[in-house]
């Protein structure tokens, strides 16, 4: 997953008519999964996150110009609404904690499991998927002032939590 | 630079921990088919199907439906399979394009009415419905021949003859082609006895006779119409499907105090239809165009003295909820209930419209049929009681405790709640409109101002107007007790911050919705009871404000 670029987040106007789901699907349904897991913090809701993604690209494909721009988009505000949905229950996680493999890891990922949704999307986004600041504004669709103070934000929220 | 230092000794650490356990977390999911193995799969092809286990048998059925009315150009209505179970057939091709009436009508509607669908359609006459996408009002599009009204006579211009209605204007034009565009408020639609210029209502914004009558004029030289003609796709709804929609909307009776709940006698409608003011109706609509990526609302408007609230489902079905008594009370349970019929309509998982327990954690759903809770650590007949507000006994009854208010409760014990009970932070609102027992609406959202939040009325704050706001990080626009006692508060705070409610049976975190850049907006109305505090901490969990609500 390292040094993921996004191909296709400047996709040419002149973007394609027919999308290719099945390569897309096999080329990013994993790290897709991932990126959904990690936001909702469901692995199984993950997987429905992915899927409702690749249904709503079916359905608009006509008008998607960056496939992989919507597929991220769709997974991050998918991820981010169930998280509020169960913003109750977020106090009681489902999801066992998966074991680490030092107690450093360990502290580091519970303290990013309690970050705020948006939150954890962009710093899994920055850390995880390499990307720059303005290639997740061009997935979030926000400004890049918006996403450097939520990362600003999120990596002091982490910094105190693992002093 | 010491500061650089910790980011990037944090990012090493971030790195190697994301590295390490997103693939834990991905892989303690159980396993699921790979739905694209052995498929070609271009747009046109047909949508898989993964072992879901949330996944109702209606979703197949609306996509087919919405496929068909994708296909044909037509609203079509609300089906169910005859049984229950799973569906015989999990793929179900799928149209991508919309209808050619779409295409047509789209650019003759402004923008911010942002899904289109049929609503009714005859060899030569179509009904169309324009819903906003952001504060949930409703165009209302009728297309005829002329010679099947009598219109009176009214001003003349190139369109054609005009006559302005209540409600909106009809154009009848030279080629014989009717044109009606009415704001839709829903409840008796056109009967309904507002003022004589309804829509120019104040609350309803932007939405005035004026921009009606454009849209009007830019349809009556379209031939919209013969897109959307398809005589033979008229087909009445079987009672006994509209009485299974009924049985979810029969509990809300009791919460939606103005409304005596009957089978509708419209194949579009199943409302409630009293003899006299006020009403509150149900409209389900599938097949609307686009289809949005996520769920939309409830959102809604308010007309003076009625409000209409939407759901717009990714599936394509739509479901309208209308009143003509939008008390504070009533528009909870509206939103319930319209969140309901769209998550049983639509196939979502649904806890509204399920009478089971579907999660292992305390979360809500958000209508009035019978709740459960999941107790946790520490709770007690009384406290679980006291979060509902309702009476220990009532509570003990209604979950036949032998052992009377001593019950022990353990985490994850379920406990039956009655239904209409709320507990408080199901009050907390989210993007759209909440209207408030003065007729205030108070507007949480993108609503491009720098506060976030607008009061249309009666009075405006900083930046609703165009004028910039100064706000602290925590701005309280107001706090109060509506004419039911209830408390409410209402606001912005900086993005970041975390908003809970302290209640004398514990902490409850609030939701917040985006506002505008860097602010988030909350509401919570409804709130039962006195002694509940407003906390605002930053993400170190300090405090920095605390507001008695109600005070």
């Amino acid at each position: 997953m390292r040094g993921y670029v996004d191909p296709l987040l400047h996709v040419s106007p002149g973007a394609p008519t027919t999308i290719d789901v099945d390569a897309l699907y096999r080329t990013h349904r994993q790290r897709l999964v991932g990126l959904a897991s990690a936001v909702a913090l469901d692995p199984v809701v993950a997987e429905e996150i992915v899927q409702d993604a690749f249904e709503g690209l079916q359905r608009n494909a006509s008008r998607v110009e960056n496939p992989v721009g919507y597929l991220q988009r769709s997974v991050i505000n998918l991820g981010v609404n169930r998280t509020r949905r169960r913003r109750v229950a977020a106090r009681h996680p489902i999801t066992p904690p998966a074991n680490a493999s030092t107690p450093e890891i360990d502290e580091a990922w519970s303290a990013v499991m309690r970050l705020p949704a948006k939150q954890r999307a962009v710093v899994v986004l920055r850390f995880w998927q390499d990307m720059t600041i303005q290639a997740i504004a061009d997935t979030l669709g926000r400004p890049v002032g918006s996403v450097k103070s939520t990362l600003h934000r999120a990596l002091r929220r982490l910094e105190e939590e693992l002093k | 630079m010491i500061h650089e230092e910790l980011d990037r000794e944090l990012e090493v650490r971030l790195r190697a921990t994301l590295d390490e356990m997103i693939p834990k977390l991905v892989a303690s999911a159980p396993s699921i088919d790979h739905p694209l193995a052995s498929s070609t799969a271009q747009v046109d092809v047909e949508v898989w199907s993964v072992n879901r286990p949330k996944r109702s048998h209606f979703r197949p059925l609306v996509v087919a439906m919405a496929a068909a009315a994708a296909v044909t150009g037509f609203a079509i209505i609300i089906n169910r399979p005859a049984q229950d179970g799973p569906a015989s057939s999990d793929s179900v091709p799928v149209a991508t394009g919309e209808p050619a009436w779409f295409s047509l009508l789209r650019p003759l509607v402004p923008d911010r009415f942002g899904f289109l669908a049929i609503t009714n359609s005859t060899e030569d006459s179509a009904t169309f419905v324009a819903i906003g996408a952001e504060d949930g009002k409703a165009l209302e599009i009728a297309l005829a021949p002329t010679d099947q009204y009598s219109d009176p006579a009214g001003t003349t211009d190139q369109v054609g003859s005009w006559t302005e209605t209540p409600q909106g204007w009809v154009v009848n034009t030279p080629a014989g082609l009717r044109v009606e565009v009415s704001c839709d408020i829903g409840a008796k639609g056109r009967d309904f006895p507002g003022p004589p210029n309804y829509c120019d209502m104040a609350s309803t914004g932007a939405f005035t006779k004026t921009e009606i009558r454009s849209i009007a004029s830019a349809i009556a030289n379209a031939t919209v119409i013969e897109a959307a003609r398809d005589p033979g796709l008229v087909t009445p709804a079987p009672q006994d499907q509209l009485l299974d929609l009924m049985a979810i909307a029969l509990p809300n009776q009791q919460s939606i105090s103005d409304t005596t709940w009957g089978p509708g006698d419209h194949v579009w409608d199943f409302a409630a239809i009293g003899q006299s003011r006020p009403d509150t109706s149900v409209r389900i609509i599938a097949g609307v165009y686009p289809r949005p990526t996520n769920r939309l609302g409830p959102v809604g408007g308010l007309y003076g003295d009625a409000a209409a609230l939407w759901v717009v489902d990714p599936s394509g079905v739509a479901v309208r909820i209308s009143t003509t008594d939008p008390r504070p009370d009533s528009y909870f349970a509206m939103q319930a209930l319209a969140t309901g019929i769209a998550d049983r309509v639509a196939g979502q998982s649904s806890t509204a419209a399920n009478t089971t327990a579907t999660s292992s954690t305390n979360s809500l759903p958000a209508t009035a049929l019978t709740q459960y809770y999941a107790a946790v650590e520490g709770d007690s007949a009384s406290s679980v009681a006291a979060l509902f507000d309702v009476t220990t006994v009532e509570l003990v009854e209604f979950n036949g405790w032998a052992d009377g208010s001593s019950h022990p409760l353990v985490a994850g014990d379920t406990v039956r709640v009655p239904a209409g009970a709320r507990m408080i932070d199901d009050a907390v609102g989210s993007l759209g409109e909440i209207v408030l027992t003065d007729g205030t609406t108070v507007s949480v959202g993108l609503t491009g101002d720098q506060s976030g939040i607008c009061l249309l009325t009666p009075e405006a704050i900083g930046g609703c107007d165009g004028t910039p706001a100064t706000l602290s990080p925590v701005y309280v626009v107001a706090s109060g007790q509506d004419e039911n006692q209830h408390q409410f508060v209402y606001g912005v705070v900086d993005d970041g911050l975390v908003v809970t409610l302290l209640t004398p049976t514990g902490e409850i975190p609030v939701t917040t919705s985006e506002a505008s850049e860097g602010r988030r907006g909350f509401a919570i109305l409804n709130i039962h009871g006195a002694g509940v505090t407003l906390i605002v901490r930053d993400g170190a969990a300090n405090e920095i404000s605390r507001t008695p609500v109600g005070a």
